[in-house]
């Protein structure tokens, strides 16, 4: 794929590199309970393929606020997905992934922290979410937010032995984590005038700027974030703002 | 003897094998015994830095084995190396690199990353079993593929595919091995227990056979990917 | 286990083969390029063209990082070390387009006996498309067509191994709906400064 200027005219004529409209996502499917961890669910968008899994812990809360629980959300980009992940502690990208997912589960009070409380003082449930991507094609972000609501929605809890321990070798409850909110994230992207959804690699990199909405059922916004340097007038955000809650729309469908 | 999932002791879990199940990398596959899921990337032969690490003669294997912090049956995995994992990574290198020849390559490096998604015993088996499928998903040079499985020892008697009760609860004798069925030859051995050397011998007789149990497998998974005639 | 080897695998490079590379590095007197291979090429200045180039001179205004060059591998030594010239027909910077991948044991059916597949490819599509010998392929169009095209190729790339190719992928073509646009765009000079002198000296 060779620059801005051959991307562009193909945006100019409507299509993407892979034949898609501006506006399209590729194929999605989205597996719950992928794997035997308290929460988890398997999300592909086209090539893309991320798992994301719900563990749980009993721990002593925040002295602050004593009748809450916690919530974590961790990503680990290994090489394994992509050849230009490296080893180590989360970098730039990881921790923007899991920032942007944490922002819009907490900002929408998708769990209700009191919810988690076991002893006021004492013992809260820690809800901790991984996401891993098994193979980056461009757009881990919406996949690692579908994948995250996904788990969640799908999460039970274990068994507490007398001790207060988790009772490992018992099969989980039939006690749901109850979600209070849905919060769907769409990520917009802005190759010089134009609009795309769901990015391939090379549509990443050729990337102006970008931004993330989390949107909730009735088209409220949770939580945004805005990347890259090109700045954007009021009404190019008002514009990707109308493309986010048209399209969490048709991601929720798939949620179920 | 009846062990915890009701199988007998010379029972296998049902087993799984898929290839090419990661677009980007040169070479990758699936394998799952029971509730184990071992993932594997190849990426490679390329270019290998640090450049003192470069071999003149040959390329290079490098195995790292990972399990995701959401795999475990408790507690979460506390994510980067640790020493098991390191331990892991290096008997997957010398369990896979007899089969390998990277004498076209010098100079290069050959990567190969291990992802466990579900863990519930014989880890390592798992992914080096996948390893060797994705390995020849990578078109690499390979004198014969590798067949891993943890055999064990259980109230003095012999079990085949420990599972994670077994082993971490149970305190079952843990004898991971690798076999390459055309050489006979046996690549990985550790054991973590106790053990006659009688028993042992039996046991590793059995391991092999086993082990080609799987070798089936992994043949009938990437020979559905090329349709080889 | 042995006959799975011809059918994929990274490429090595060869002497003479023609292969597309991407610039990687600019060095004192020639270029790094990448040939999707373990071992990376060197272009050297006097490879690169017959113009003089003072000493001293900006080689980016050549070639500079990230572009994409067809070129021919003229020796590769026993550790792996490669050479690559620019001096010969069609070797040039490729200039538009886009490049797509393939798995470099399936281009001789992207090409075809005479170059049959390949023909039939850019007579349907329209489309200008250089093969390089490491899986590397330009492809040069309106984006619709270019879209064709590359799906051709990909589908080629994943069914080499199914009997009845040929067909196959001239079913896809014509279910396409494209109609080939006009013949495609005339080989550009290798050097750089052409569209800048147009654009300078061009009368209105």
């Amino acid at each position: 794929m060779t620059g801005k200027l051959h991307i562009l005219k193909s945006l100019k004529d409507g299509i993407r590199y892979d034949g898609r409209k501006l506006l399209d996502y590729r194929k999605i499917s989205v597996e719950p309970n992928a794997t035997s961890a308290e929460g988890s669910a398997r999300v592909k968008i086209g090539k893309t393929e991320v798992m994301v899994g719900v563990k749980l812990a009993v721990e002593v809360p925040y002295p602050d606020t004593p009748e809450e629980g916690k919530l974590m959300v961790n990503t680990e980009l290994r090489p394994m997905a992509n050849p230009e992940f490296e080893m180590g502690p989360p970098g730039e990208k990881a921790i923007d992934i899991a920032r942007i997912v944490d922002r819009g589960l907490r900002e929408s009070k998708a769990i209700a922290p009191e919810k988690l409380c076991i002893t006021a003082g004492e013992k809260v449930w820690s809800v901790m979410i991984d996401i891993v991507p098994l193979n980056d094609a461009g757009n881990l972000l919406d996949a690692a937010a579908i994948g995250a609501l996904v788990a969640l929605k799908n999460t039970r809890f274990p068994v507490i032995k007398e001790d207060g321990n988790i009772d490992w070798e018992a099969p989980l409850t039939d006690k749901k984590l109850e979600l209070v909110k849905e919060p769907i994230e769409v990520t917009i992207l802005k190759i010089g005038e134009f609009y795309i959804v769901d990015p391939i690699l090379e549509e990443e990199e050729l990337a102006d700027t970008s931004i993330t909405i989390a949107v909730s059922k009735d088209g409220l916004v949770y939580a945004m974030q805005k990347r890259g340097e090109t700045p954007l007038s009021v009404d190019e955000i008002d514009k990707m703002v109308d493309i986010a809650i048209k399209k969490s729309a048709e991601l929720r469908k798939l949620v179920g | 003897m009846k062990r915890t999932d009701g199988r007998t002791p010379e029972q296998m879990r049902p087993i799984k094998a898929e290839v090419g199940v990661i677009p980007n990398a040169d070479g990758s596959a699936m394998f799952q015994a029971g509730n184990t899921i071992a993932y594997a990337a190849v990426y490679g032969p390329r270019e290998l830095y640090p450049r003192f690490m470069q071999d003149p003669k040959k390329g290079v294997l490098r195995c790292v084995y990972n399990m995701m912090p959401f795999s475990g049956h408790g507690d979460r995995v506390r994510p980067g190396g640790s020493r098991r994992s390191k331990e892991i990574s290096a008997v997957t290198e010398s369990a896979l690199s007899p089969v390998l020849d990277l004498s076209d390559y010098p100079n290069t490096v050959v990567d190969v990353f291990i992802e466990l998604t579900q863990t519930d015993g014989g880890t390592r088996c798992a992914g080096i079993t996948a390893a060797a499928m994705a390995l020849a998903d990578a078109g690499l040079k390979m004198k014969d593929l590798v067949s891993a499985m943890s055999m064990g020892m259980l109230d003095g008697e012999m079990v085949a595919d420990i599972n994670g009760t077994e082993d971490c609860v149970l305190g079952a004798t843990d004898v991971p091995i690798a076999f390459i069925p055309t050489m006979d030859k046996i690549s990985l051995l550790q054991l973590d227990g106790e053990i006659s050397k009688e028993q042992l011998k039996k046991l590793l007789e059995t391991g092999k056979q086993k082990c080609l149990e799987i070798y089936k497998v992994q043949q009938e998974a990437l020979k559905k990917k090329y349709k080889v005639d | 286990m042995i006959k799975l080897i011809p059918l994929t695998g990274v490429y090595i490079p060869r002497v003479n083969d023609k292969i597309i590379c991407k610039v990687i590095d600019v060095l004192m007197t020639g270029w790094r390029m990448d040939t999707r291979s373990p071992y990376s090429a060197v272009l050297s200045m006097k490879d690169a063209t017959s113009d003089f180039i003072q000493r001293g001179a900006d080689l980016t205004q050549f070639f500079a990082l990230g572009d994409y060059v067809l070129t021919k591998v003229v020796n590769v030594t026993s550790q792996k070390l490669v050479d690559i010239s620019m001096k010969g027909p069609g070797l040039r910077k490729l200039r538009g387009g886009r490049i797509i991948k393939v798995n470099p044991h399936k281009v001789p059916r992207v090409i075809g006996k005479e170059g049959s597949m390949v023909v039939m490819i850019k007579q349907a599509t329209g489309c200008n498309v250089l093969v390089g010998q490491n899986g590397l392929i330009w492809i040069d169009g309106t984006p619709e067509a270019e879209v064709v095209a590359e799906q051709a190729i990909l589908k080629i790339n994943a069914e080499a191994h199914l009997p009845g190719l040929t067909d196959r992928i001239k079913e896809f073509l014509d279910k396409s709906g494209l109609k080939p646009a006009a013949p495609a765009a005339q080989k550009k000079a290798p050097e750089k400064e052409i569209k800048k002198k147009t654009i300078q000296g061009g009368k209105k």
